[in-house]
C-alpha cells in the first residue's frame, strides 16, 4: 500500500493506516517540533498531541497527498500554542560550548535572537526552509499559501534577519 | 539577496538533525500510541457526553410535559392572565 491510500483508509478511520503514515513521518514531525521547542520532553508531547487532534480531525483531510503538510500544519500549531502556554523565549542559553565553540555561538545566538523577532509567518518559513530544506512548494502547502507569497516571505525573512543582526552590532558573516 | 550559505543556519540545523536522530525509537512510537489512546478516549467522552445531553434534555422536556398537562387550568401558570381570568382554555391542543 502506498502513502495515498492508507491517507485514504485512515481517513475513514483506519487505525492502522494512519499509525502507519505517522511513524513513516516521526522522525521529521519531531524534528520539527524541536526546531520550536528545543527541548526533547517538550517536542515529544506536542508530537503526542498532534497525533491526538489529527485523528480526531482526520475527516477534514480532503487531498490525500496532503497528509504531510496537513499535519505538519497541525504540529506547528501546537508548538506555538505551546509556547505561548508556557512564554517561553525561543533562543537557549546553552552551557555546553566552550573555547572553540565560543564565536559560532555568539553567531548562533545573533540568529536566533534575530528568529524570535520576526514575524510568525516568516519564522515559519525560515525554519522549514533552513533546518528542514523543505521546498518553497512544501511549504506553501504546509502553509496553505501560493508559492510566490512564500517566497516573497522568505525573502522578506532574510532581510529582516539581516537587519537584525547588524542592529544588534554581531559580525554577520562567517570567517 | 546575499550567499544564504553565509548565514548560520547550518549549525542550528544540524544540533536539530542530531536530536532527531538521538530520539530513541520507543519513546516516538510511544508518543504516537498514546496520542492515538488520548484521541479514542477523548471521542468516546464526547460520545457518552452527548448522549447524556439528549438523554437530559428528553427528561427535561417530559417532566415539562408532564406537570403542564398535569396541572389544572386555573392553578397553571400566571393567574393574573386574560385569559385564565376569563376562563378560556389557553392550552394549544388537547388530548
Amino acid at each position: 500500500m502506498d502513502e495515498n491510500e492508507w491517507a485514504a483508509h485512515a481517513r475513514h478511520g483506519d487505525e492502522l493506516a494512519f499509525n502507519q503514515l505517522v511513524s513513516l513521518h516521526k522522525r521529521k514531525l519531531y524534528g520539527i517540533a524541536y526546531s520550536y521547542l528545543r527541548n526533547e520532553a517538550d517536542a515529544l508531547d506536542v508530537l503526542q498531541d498532534s497525533v491526538c487532534k489529527a485523528w480526531l480531525k482526520k475527516a477534514t483531510l480532503r487531498d490525500h497527498d496532503a497528509f504531510l503538510p496537513w499535519i505538519t500544519r497541525i504540529l506547528i500549531n501546537g508548538c506555538i500554542d505551546d509556547l505561548k502556554r508556557k512564554q517561553r523565549v525561543l533562543p537557549k542559553s546553552e552551557a555546553g560550548y566552550e573555547g572553540t565553540h565560543e564565536m559560532m555561538t555568539i553567531y548562533r545566538m545573533d540568529l536566533e535572537i534575530a528568529l524570535t523577532h520576526l514575524k510568525p509567518k516568516y519564522r515559519h518559513v525560515l525554519i522549514l526552509k533552513y533546518y528542514h530544506d523543505m521546498t518553497l512548494s512544501d511549504i506553501a502547502k504546509i502553509m496553505d499559501r501560493p508559492e510566490g507569497t512564500v517566497k516573497t516571505w522568505l525573502h522578506q525573512a532574510l532581510k529582516q534577519v539581516k537587519k537584525q543582526i547588524n542592529k544588534g552590532g554581531a559580525i554577520l558573516w562567517s570567517i | 539577496m546575499e550567499h544564504l550559505e553565509n548565514f548560520r543556519f547550518h549549525e542550528i540545523k544540524q544540533e536539530i538533525e542530531a536530536a532527531s536522530g538521538e530520539v530513541a525509537e520507543d519513546r516516538l512510537n510511544q508518543a504516537i500510541a498514546k496520542g492515538l489512546h488520548r484521541a479514542k478516549r477523548a471521542r468516546i467522552k464526547r460520545q457518552i457526553g452527548f448522549q447524556v445531553g439528549i438523554m437530559a434534555g428528553l427528561l427535561t422536556l417530559s417532566v415539562f410535559l408532564l406537570s403542564y398537562w398535569g396541572q389544572d387550568m386555573e392553578g397553571w401558570g400566571n393567574s393574573t392572565s386574560t385569559s385564565a381570568v376569563q376562563g378560556k382554555n389557553t392550552r394549544p391542543f388537547s388530548i
